[in-house]
């Protein structure tokens, strides 16, 4: 199919040509129509699953099948390949809604089934309204088959709009659907959407649970699932009725299905956890069933079954430790099965079993995998450190040593590496071993023969500090010496302390071995082997007594090594027994990252160079029809208000705001310098603040401890201090300069806006002027340093209309980025960001867990908003003198609307700029996202964006807010403003933006552009 | 519930793709193609779960292609490595055979199959029985290029050779034949220690069912009165093995969900309604006493003749009746990676096979 890819466009002009011509009859007869109907529509749907845009055929595509619409071969692939386009050409996916609608009337339920699924699979918000009535109708249909897809049909709803959702009532009707529907599917399907929407313990309720498992045996395999992991949230209310439960699931154990069986075990296990006896009585039933899941010939299932055993196993040893055998490896099983039987083995032995593991694990070191063969000697090392009675253990570690002398430089050189380093940890455990282990050390030649660092320190290590057992070790020692720097740096530490150990060990003998280890120890690049050798070399010049107490004191004992998990965590991951956690053995926050639903649908695809001539658009305005083509990011009308939350913590991504409060952790030490230390204090009192998700103007504690000590660290106070603050420090400049800055009068507006929501900081004075006079106080005396600090960019900032206090942090651009950035975006939701921000940079300060607030999510969208253009439209008189605008925040249009005005409207007004190289990539960055969604900000909205590199094109719009008097008056419509942005990339030169504006009302035109241009301007910076 | 589902041919092409919940990206297939191909540890071979970026991974192998799932959510690993089993075996019922060339003859059969059986990344019926009525399309049938014997040891493949769509039982034209395989598929590990004895030694035993009977009558199967289920009939480790004289223990098994086991405990007899398609009956384990068809010694020995060379004798005896025959048997012996080179004989005596290494 390689070669298919190369020409997409023959393929396309091709198929669209066939299918032009199938939708004529002609001479061929009705069969023979349907058949070269059903072959083409084949062909497109197999260049579809390769990833080529087959976009272009929609309209050929519906007209093929409408033409035999009763066709239901034709009708099933034709929507298969509507839901897979239609979220990329809705204008034209509109056309079949109505087909789909008619077809969720229809008599036979397999096709009011197939229509209500693919209605509801579009994915295009703008068609909700044309689907909520079908769903709702589908909910109360006479056939199962429907319901049940109407059921699913809520959950695609609610991950598109959940407010349709809630205004429709649909939950409540699943949830009737729940509990009084007769069909299993539909119940199962209700019960998974359910547990989707909220956690399943607020659902999980007594006579409805015992229905269920009453019933448990007409589920489906995955229905079953569900029910179960409902009822492993179920609280009993006592033993007799945990018995019951226990009796009534008892026979699930016994299913074919690993999934159930697991899923029994999980409600077994919660069921009774806090019941000892009866707990242990579980863990002994449910071995059989286990042992029987991990010797399924499917790998897969097995391993997952395995990851679960190995969890038991660690938690309660005791039940597998007669069934060593079964977790013997088996020749053709794959390294991670094996693998986790290893661990697995490891985890069980004690001294009864000991002997039988120890031995099969000895043959697996003579595994042709040098990865399995390391792994067996690894698990015969754990064991003996976990057995006590570890006398045959450490032997038969030993033999792997002999192993390597048998042979000769025969290949077990990683035996004999990795059989060192077990060794090293297990003399550390048990020091009375020791004499055995060195003197098998003795004639090992590791020098020549072992290349790995980690089992060349071991032995170092080793001969260092038994160098009393063995006779010749300052001899063993000399060459690594003589060879030092060629060792890594692991093996040179080893080499130093092993040198000093024995020299107090053996003075005369290990002198010279000393002064050679200490005088290439000091030469040496590596900083952490120099320090050491610097130390031990003046702590020895000082005072050797006190350096022998230091570097060679008698052995300590370490009585037990610590878990590569600490318990907290292996509870956490048995509390989510049955699910990834075990398999990867971390808790779900480790790995989960989660995306909103459908953020990526409108991934580009590969575009189509061919633009369908077919299209009207083309003649007018062909960019426009690739445009949409290409990416089209059909504005999401709802972006603004509540929705940002949601649409917003999709957009977060872990790494990136731990960058960002890293970068601030940077700037906090920097103005802070030994006041660090407060710091703990701080985060506690400041952690609420990150809690409350609001910008607050508190005063920070790092901030009141600062020393009164001249700039640097004003300028850092002044980057710590939330946004709200700033702004009253600027107008506490204000005052205090006399002049009243051309600060905005709407960034006072913001600041009220964001006191209120914080009425007890501030003892219910939301009025700005309110502060209570200690607090003024306080803000003047910071405001001295900040004058000081920056005050040009403090006189400079303001003109710029709409530039919010991200443009005054010049001195430490990146700290400011991030506070800036919250301050720019007023909304309530972008808001959040610099209280969460704080919140968690005090919280990875005090190495406590990352605190997260509510609005931790928007430290991103705080950053990619660095501008507010809100204020303009709140105080139109001052940011737009000449004619009143608001603009709709709401506005929605169609891009069949839109396409019409534009064609229509004659171009008002038009203007190009240069952009720098950086400007272009900010733009750009993020599939445009990030620059749509700002210009969102503004109520500018995006109709269609897209292109190849270097060119781009972006197509906006906004509508005039009408007053309610204004709207009711028929004959003014809202006054509409059309926006093409073209944007030239030209390399690293930088490019050049085409800015094309129409308009229905030239009198705001001055207006508008002004709102356009700040936005822009605040966007490119 | 999952994100994604799509299948790979052995080059990473995606044959199938279905998008749900649109969290993961499209190039997630790239993503999982480039990982799984080139996993660093162990191996070399990817484990059947991973996490890329947050994305985790599940895929199973099946007839030279990769069938995977993308989730965003904490899933159970077992469900939808289940589930993609079961897909497996509807495409198998459906199609006759699964591999990479018949997905692509029957891509929209495919796709139609998939669109009942998952909604939204949820599993619904997924009956083999229960999807006939809202299948339409014909499949197109392709027997695999050539007839692969079959391992010896191997419990997945099934009823022997059977490639044969379920769609076939609704046929009206006289050419429908009604058919039912039943195969007992043991798959037996042993190990024997140096002097030849046997170590340790189990069977994984399936009861493995194909049906193509129209109007699924129902029928009976009845086991051997001998039987004793270990944990079953005597739970609690009251039974042991010597104490069974000559019966025939099995330490667990379990029954697919159409088994009818009323009679099981009286008469050992299993009725069902046999859905269409293929299904495992009855899975079951055992270590108890039983004779392995095989006895294998083996010995090393240096060659007095040279210092590099060593020999390896092995003495495989076949407990079969000699009026039975086995085919496909094969002698696998690995050796540690600085073997040179390696020569094999057999003995006059002995007949066809042949050994490998290196």
């Amino acid at each position: 199919m390689a070669e298919n890819r190369g020409k997409p466009r023959g393929e396309l002009a091709e198929l669209s040509a066939q299918l032009q011509n199938l939708c004529t009859a002609g001479k061929r007869t009705e069969r023979e129509l349907r058949n070269a109907k059903k072959d083409v529509f084949k062909k497109v749907i197999n260049y579809m699953t390769l990833g080529m845009d087959m976009s272009a055929l929609f309209p050929m595509m519906t007209s093929c099948a409408n033409l035999s619409s009763d066709d239901l071969v034709l009708k099933k692939m034709l929507y298969l390949y509507l839901t897979h386009y239609a979220s990329q050409t809705p204008d034209l996916a509109l056309l079949t809604i109505n087909q789909l609608q008619k077809d969720c009337a229809d008599h036979d339920p397999m096709i009011r089934g197939l229509a209500l699924r693919s209605l509801c699979s579009l994915r295009v918000a703008n068609f909700l309204e044309y689907v909520v009535t079908p769903i709702m109708t589908g909910l109360s249909d006479r056939h199962p088959y429907v319901r049940r897809t109407a059921v699913m049909g809520v959950l695609k709803v609610h991950h598109i709009d959940p407010t349709t959702v809630a205004q429709q009532g649909m939950v409540e009707r699943v949830k009737r659907l729940l509990s009084a529907d007769s069909d299993v599917q539909v119940i199962a399907n209700c019960l998974s959407v359910l547990m989707q929407l909220e956690p399943p313990s607020r659902l999980v309720e007594r006579a409805f649970l015992y229905s269920l498992l009453n019933r448990i045996k007409e589920f489906s395999d995955w229905g079953q699932c569900q029910v179960l992991e409902l009822a492993s949230h179920y609280p009993p209310s006592g033993e007799a009725e945990v018995y019951d439960l226990l009796n009534a699931l008892e026979d699930r154990m016994g299913h074919t299905n690993s999934a159930v069986v697991l899923a029994t075990i999980k409600v077994f296990l919660r069921l009774t956890i806090n019941m000892t006896a009866t707990h242990q009585q579980v863990l002994e039933r449910i071995r059989e069933p286990l042992k029987t899941l991990i010797s399924r010939d499917d790998a897969a299932t097995a391993y997952a079954a395995l990851s679960h055993v190995l969890l038991l196993a660690q938690r309660a040893p005791m039940i597998f430790e007669n069934d060593a055998t079964a977790f013997f490896c088996r020749t053709h099983d794959p390294w991670f099965v094996k693998k986790l039987k290893l661990e697995i083995l490891a985890a069980i032995a004690n001294s009864s079993n000991v002997y039988d593991i120890v031995t099969e694990l000895t043959e697996y070191a003579r595994d042709i995998s040098p990865t399995m063969a390391r792994e067996a000697v690894r698990a015969v090392g754990r064991i003996a450190l976990a057995v006590p009675d570890s006398g045959g253990i450490i032997e038969r570690l030993l033999l792997f040593l002999d192993a390597g002398n048998a042979g000769g430089s025969s290949g077990s050189e990683h035996l004999v590496s990795e059989a060192l380093v077990q060794l090293a940890d297990v003399v550390r455990r048990y020091p009375d071993t020791a004499h055995v282990v060195v003197g098998a050390l003795g004639d090992l030649g590791v020098y020549g023969n072992i290349t790995e660092p980690a089992a060349r320190a071991s032995y170092v290590w080793l001969i260092g500090q038994f160098g009393a057992l063995v006779p010749e070790a300052p001899y063993i020692l000399e060459p690594f010496v003589e060879g030092f720097a060629a060792e890594e740096p692991a093996v040179r530490l080893a080499l130093l302390t092993s040198a000093v150990q024995l020299f107090f060990r053996r003075p005369p003998e290990a002198r010279g071995l000393l002064g050679a280890a200490l005088a290439a120890g000091v030469a040496d690049e590596h900083m952490d082997v120099r320090d050491r050798a610097l130390m031990y070399y003046r702590l020895l010049r000082a005072d050797a007594a006190a350096a022998e107490r230091v570097i060679a004191p008698p052995l300590l004992v370490v009585p037990w090594f610590s878990e590569a998990l600490s318990p907290e965590a292996r509870d956490a991951v048995f509390e989510e027994f049955n699910s990834l956690s075990v398999v990867f053995q971390q808790p779900s926050g480790a790995f989960i990252e989660r995306q909103a639903y459908h953020s990526l649908e409108s991934e580009p695809e590969p575009p189509a160079p061919a633009a369908t001539t077919g299209d009207l658009l083309a003649l007018e305005a062909p960019e426009l029809v690739n445009a949409q083509r290409a990416t089209n990011l059909l504005a999401d009308a709802d972006m603004d208000g509540g929705a940002g939350g949601a649409g917003g913590s999709g957009r977060d991504t872990p790494s990136a705001a731990a960058a960002a409060a890293a970068l601030g952790s940077d700037l906090l030490d920097l103005s802070l310098g030994p006041d660090v230390a407060a710091l703990p204090g701080a985060s506690g009192s400041m952690g609420p603040g990150g809690m409350y998700g609001g910008p607050m103007p508190h005063p920070s504690p790092a901030y009141t401890v600062l020393p009164p000590t001249p700039q640097p660290p004003q300028i850092g106070s002044l980057q710590q201090q939330q946004p709200g603050q700033q702004q009253q420090q600027w107008d506490m400049l204000g005052s205090l300069m006399g002049p009243p800055p051309p600060l905005p009068p709407p960034q006072q507006q913001q600041q009220q806006h964001q006191l209120q929501p914080l009425p007890q900081q501030w003892g219910g004075a939301p009025p700005v002027q309110g502060l209570p006079p200690h607090q003024q106080q306080q803000h003047h005396m910071m405001m001295a340093g900040g004058v000081g600090a920056a005050p040009a960019p403090a006189a400079a900032a303001p003109p710029a209309s709409g530039a919010g206090v991200g443009g005054v942090a010049m001195p430490l651009p990146g700290g400011m980025a991030m506070f800036g950035g919250g301050a720019g975006g007023g909304r309530a939701a972008a808001a959040a960001g610099p209280g969460a921000g704080v919140g968690e940079l005090l919280g990875l300060l005090d190495e406590g867990p990352m605190m997260r607030g509510p609005g931790g999510g928007m430290t991103m969208v705080g950053q990619q908003q660095p501008q507010q253009p809100q204020p303009q439209q709140q105080q139109p008189a001052h940011a737009a003198p000449v004619q009143e605008l608001v603009l709709n925040s709401k506005a929605r249009m169609t891009p069949g609307s839109f396409q019409d005005e534009w064609r229509r409207l004659s171009p008002a007004h038009s203007a190009s700029l240069t952009v720098s190289a950086a400007s272009v990539a900010s733009l750009t960055a993020n599939n445009h996202r990030d620059f749509t969604q700002h210009m969102a900000q503004a109520n500018i909205h995006t109709i269609a964006s897209g292109g190849q590199p270097p060119n781009f094109r972006y197509y906006f719009y906004g509508q005039q807010q009408q007053s309610p008097a204004a709207a009711a008056a028929p004959s003014s419509a809202a006054s509409l403003f059309l926006v093409e942005l073209l944007l030239r990339g030209v390399g690293a030169a930088g490019g050049s933006l085409t800015v094309t504006v129409k308009t229905t009302d030239a009198a705001r035109l001055p207006a508008f552009l002004e709102i356009w241009n700040a936005c822009l301007a605040g966007y490119l910076g | 519930m999952i994100s994604q589902f799509y299948i790979l041919s052995p080059r990473g092409d995606v044959i199938i793709r279905k998008d749900y919940l649109g969290d993961v990206p499209r190039t997630s297939s790239e993503t999982f193609f480039r990982n799984a191909k080139f996993w660093k540890e162990g191996d070399g071979e990817a484990p059947p779960v991973f996490n890329v970026d947050g994305v985790t991974y599940l895929h199973i192998k099946e007839g030279g292609v990769q069938l995977v799932a993308t989730t965003r959510a904490n899933l159970s690993p077992s469900f939808v490595l289940e589930f993609l089993r079961r897909i497996c075996t509807i495409v198998k019922d459906y199609c006759g055979f699964l591999s990479e060339d018949a997905i692509r003859k029957n891509v929209v059969l495919v796709y139609e199959l998939l669109d009942e059986v998952v909604d939204y990344g949820f599993p619904q019926n997924t009956a083999t029985e229960a999807l006939k009525q809202f299948v339409v399309n014909e499949p197109t049938v392709v027997a695999p290029a050539y007839y692969q014997a079959k391992p010896l040891f191997s419990l997945s493949k099934g009823p022997t050779g059977v490639f044969k769509s379920v769609l076939e039982t609704t046929r009206t034209d006289g050419k429908r034949r009604d058919e039912i395989f039943v195969d007992v598929v043991e798959r037996i590990t042993c190990t024997f220690n140096a002097s030849g004895y046997i170590a340790s030694a189990q069977v994984d035993g399936a009861v493995q069912i194909k049906s193509y009977l129209a109007g699924n009558p129902p029928i009976k199967i009845k086991l051997n009165d001998d039987l004793l289920i270990g944990k079953r009939d005597a739970p609690y480790g009251v039974s042991d093995s010597s104490s069974n004289g000559h019966m025939v223990v099995l330490d667990d098994c379990n029954f697919h969900e159409v088994a009818n086991l009323d009679s099981f405990d009286v008469d050992r007899t299993i009725s069902l309604v046999p859905p269409d398609g293929e299904f495992a009956l009855m899975n079951y384990r055992t270590s108890h006493g039983f004779k392995p068809p095989f006895r294998l010694q083996a010995s090393v020995e240096r060659d007095p003749n040279s210092d590099v060379k060593a020999n390896l004798t092995l003495r495989l005896w076949c407990e079969v009746p000699s009026d039975k025959a086995a085919s496909g048997l094969e002698v696998e012996v690995p050796t540690p990676r600085y073997v040179q080179r390696v020569h094999c004989d057999l003995e006059s005596s002995s007949a066809g096979g042949g050994a490998g290494g290196g």
